[in-house]
């Protein structure tokens, strides 16, 4: 099946030929696209033929991924080129995209062979990128909007890509001008959720369109932060890692980073980040919920202070 | 004691002092910090842990009983992660 391309997005470096409206995406071809990649609507394996890793959600092999999310859809990524989007018939148009620009277009992007992190990001005053990356409810994503409140411009939340540029410097790729925050963290911002923005039914996180803060070239890659794990961290609110710690930290933040093996990436990818320790700066933080924890480290970011 | 062979499947990779590895048949992935990646030079150029106390022993002032605790959880981890093996006919 081949996408009609009714709808042309600018995505990660690349263009996108999408069947499937997605309003949150920047429209329009890329600048100097590194590639394509069309979404077509249609209909997708249950299973794969030879899967080489069988989740609860989804199998992968080399070159294809797939995810069933009962009630929403059937995604298929293929070889880094194709996606293709099978919506349940009650599937809500909003839910099914919260899978398809999350997860499965994670996997496609590890399938180009590109560093696909679980992290958000912003371009500080300075033009560096920073990648903001830790565990679950870490609060990656709201730190990263109180950054964008204080002059940062807006990359990506949740899918963080690097690629390398003509001159071999790591370049974290704009995603979209979305942010999904939980509703404490709106109030933080002061802001209002809006409960038609809600990230899923019944769920407190509210999506959040920023195109007024929206970066929309790739910046130089500065540092990485991860939120939390420090082995003294009950008193070391913020050290740089070391080599070592940098590669462990870079692996744990890796989108999909237990499929590499089965999508035939993993030789790939540990050249990537091995190429790209030494670039970057990486930063374990002790996160806090606490304002004057927020406001200070939005402070170093902003000044250009943070290590 | 046995000696060490590095598995055909290792990948390894030196970052400033540092060493990083993949291990293709697991997927299993680790690093070690600069003590780390000597332990693994001498592991690497000798096969042996021996070798590797005496060299260690020679270079740097440390007793013998403090280097053979530290060193044990470094090579039990290389052995873990399947980036070394124990030589078959040492072990028998």
């Amino acid at each position: 099946m081949r996408s009609t391309g009714v709808y042309t997005y600018a995505l990660f470096g690349l263009t996108i030929r999408s069947d499937l409206a997605c309003p949150e995406l920047p429209a329009g071809a890329a600048p100097s696209p590194a590639g394509e990649v069309e979404i077509a609507c249609g209909a997708t394996p249950a299973a794969l033929a030879q899967p080489r890793t069988v989740g609860v959600l989804y199998q992968a092999q080399a070159g294809q991924y797939v995810l069933r999310v009962p009630g929403v859809g059937r995604f298929l990524a293929l070889e880094g080129q194709r996606i293709i989007v099978e919506p349940a018939p009650q599937g809500d148009a909003a839910t099914v995209r919260l899978f398809l620009l999350g997860p499965v277009l994670a996997a496609l992007l590890l399938q180009r062979g590109l560093v696909v992190l679980n992290a958000s990001a912003v371009v500080t005053p300075h033009g560096r990128a920073i990648a903001i990356a830790g565990p679950p409810l870490s609060g990656k994503s709201g730190l990263a909007a109180s950054l964008a409140r204080q002059g940062c411009a807006w990359l990506t939340d949740e899918l963080c890509v690097i690629a390398w540029d003509a001159e071999a410097r790591p370049m974290l790729l704009p995603g979209f001008p979305q942010v999904k925050l939980w509703r404490d963290q709106l109030a933080s911002l002061g802001i209002p959720p809006d409960p038609c923005a809600r990230v899923r039914p019944g769920l407190e996180r509210y999506r959040l369109h920023w195109p007024a803060a929206f970066a929309a070239q790739a910046a130089p890659v500065h540092a990485v932060y991860w939120l939390g794990g420090h082995p003294n961290w009950s008193t070391v609110p913020c050290a740089a890692c070391t080599p070592a710690e940098a590669y462990v930290v870079m692996t744990g933040a890796t989108y999909h980073s237990q499929l590499l093996s089965a999508l035939g990436v993993q030789v790939a990818h540990f050249r990537a980040l091995s190429a790209l320790v030494p670039r970057v700066r990486c930063v374990r933080v002790l996160p806090s919920p606490a304002t004057s924890f927020v406001e200070a480290f939005v402070h170093d970011v902003v000044s250009g202070e943070a290590g | 004691m046995a000696r060490m062979l590095i598995s055909p499947e290792t990948l390894d990779q030196e970052l400033d002092g540092d060493t990083v590895f993949l291990h293709l048949d697991s997927a299993c992935s680790c690093a070690l910090d600069d003590v780390g990646t000597r332990v693994w030079h001498l592991l690497v150029t000798h096969g042996d842990t021996e070798t590797v106390v005496s060299q260690i022993l020679a270079a740097y002032d440390v007793d013998e009983a403090t280097l053979r605790r530290d060193l044990e959880p470094r090579r039990a981890a290389l052995t873990a992660a399947g980036l070394v093996t124990v030589d078959a006919q040492d072990r028998a």
